[in-house]
């Protein structure tokens, strides 16, 4: 396993009352999408990134979409960290098994 | 930054979701972020395919190929748009001169000697042999007009590969370095259309059939890699598999030493067709620099 690569986790909370709320909430998970995250539990996404640098690109360009109320917190930890990962209860889930830091991949 | 080669053997049907390829496989839905993609292989013929993703992965200049059922590579998926300067750097192209194509052309060929030695030296060939190829170095004439790089080839595909071969002979041996220079080609195809240039107009090479005639001069140095690769792996095996196809197919994920560092193949590419466009800009044949080539590192599967 490569040292370099990354892991850019997002957590949030969202507020989800009023219509606008709803929209704006929408709107970011759709982008985080876009930027390639999948989720891995509610409220909480994950991507892979190939290095510090890319890392830090990727939050630069979340700065841009991030939603005016609520709660949003990054965590950045190495891909061997996160590949420790202790799961006591369910198991990954595909998206997980096939967003790692493989070159090369079948499916 | 995309480094994610995906060879798509079962998934029945690829989509796209908000910058997302989406791999229906089995029930199981997959999404792979399209700019971790560098190269998408469609192995299987009876995947379905949309015409927007399809345009997505042109756009986003992803190395796409659809191969046929022995897993060899027939169609590329090219944008017709790929540089936002396409017509001023075509029409530079066109412009290239004589005189400058063919010295660029003479270095290359130096360039692919100097590659076929190293790789000689390193699985312990004759030395002879290796002189001889120095010799053909310094008999070269301006654009290889005595054709030393033919008399070269020949030397050192004998010498690699014993006496009794030829590229012409039907074998797993030639079966695999055509297999690993078609992916080798497509991935200069990539670049070179990417960076605005037009993959016919070329350096030396004018067959009338030869559409991607620039490719085909440009990967010259890079050939050996693949020569060095089949050498070792698989002249011992008799029969040219599945995995030997996947691990030729991963050579773009190899690392190699390019200037000062060592960096992926494609890369390696992508800052080669760079330089070589730089070349005809400011005509310093310093820039271009070239792999070398016993320095790969094959990536693991």
């Amino acid at each position: 396993m490569s040292y370099k690569f990354m892991r850019l986790m997002v957590f949030y909370d969202l507020p989800f009352d009023s219509k606008d709320n709803v929209r704006s909430y929408n709107k970011f998970r759709n982008n985080l999408f876009k930027e390639g995250f999948h989720m891995m539990q509610y409220s909480i996404y994950s991507k892979i990134c190939y290095n510090k640098e890319s890392v830090d690109f990727v939050i630069k360009r979340i700065n841009k979409f991030l939603p005016k109320l609520g709660n949003v917190r990054f965590l950045i930890i190495t891909e061997k960290q996160y590949q420790n990962i202790k799961i006591v209860v369910g198991k990954k889930n595909n998206n997980e098994l096939i967003n790692d830091d493989r070159r090369l991949i079948e499916i | 930054m995309s480094w994610k080669t995906i060879i798509i053997k079962d998934g029945e049907r690829i989509n796209l979701f908000l910058n997302n390829l989406v791999v229906e496989s089995a029930n199981v839905k997959y999404h792979i972020p399209l700019d971790d993609i560098n190269a998408i292989l469609f192995e299987n013929y009876k995947t379905v395919v949309t015409t927007r993703i399809i345009n997505k992965l042109a756009q986003k200049k992803i190395l796409t190929l659809i191969c046929d059922v022995e897993l060899k590579p027939i169609s590329i998926i090219q944008p017709i748009e790929a540089n936002h300067l396409q017509l001023k750097i075509i029409n530079n192209q066109l412009n290239w001169k004589k005189e400058d194509k063919l010295y660029l052309w003479t270095q290359i060929v130096k360039q692919k000697i100097e590659a076929q030695i190293d790789i000689l030296k390193v699985n312990l060939k004759k030395l002879e042999k290796v002189n001889l190829l120095y010799k053909y170095i310094e008999e070269m004439k301006f654009s290889d007009s005595t054709n030393k790089e033919g008399h070269a080839a020949k030397v050192y595909f004998k010498e690699l590969f014993g006496n009794t071969f030829t590229r012409e002979k039907e074998n797993h041996i030639n079966a695999a370095l055509n297999f690993g220079y078609t992916i080798i080609r497509n991935a200069f195809i990539r670049s070179i259309t990417s960076k605005g240039l037009h993959p016919s107009i070329a350096l030396f090479h004018h067959n009338m059939y030869n559409a991607f005639a620039l490719a085909d001069d440009l990967m010259e140095p890079f050939r050996p890699i693949v020569d060095n690769y089949v050498y070792k792996y698989v002249t011992q095996i008799d029969y040219f598999s599945r995995s030997t196809k996947l691990e030729l197919i991963n050579i773009l994920n190899s690392k190699v030493i390019y200037g000062n560092n060592k960096i992926y193949l494609t890369n390696a590419i992508d800052k080669y067709v760079d330089m070589v466009l730089n070349f005809f800009e400011d005509k310093s044949t310093n820039d271009v620099i070239y792999p070398i080539s016993s320095s790969v590192e094959y990536y693991e599967l």
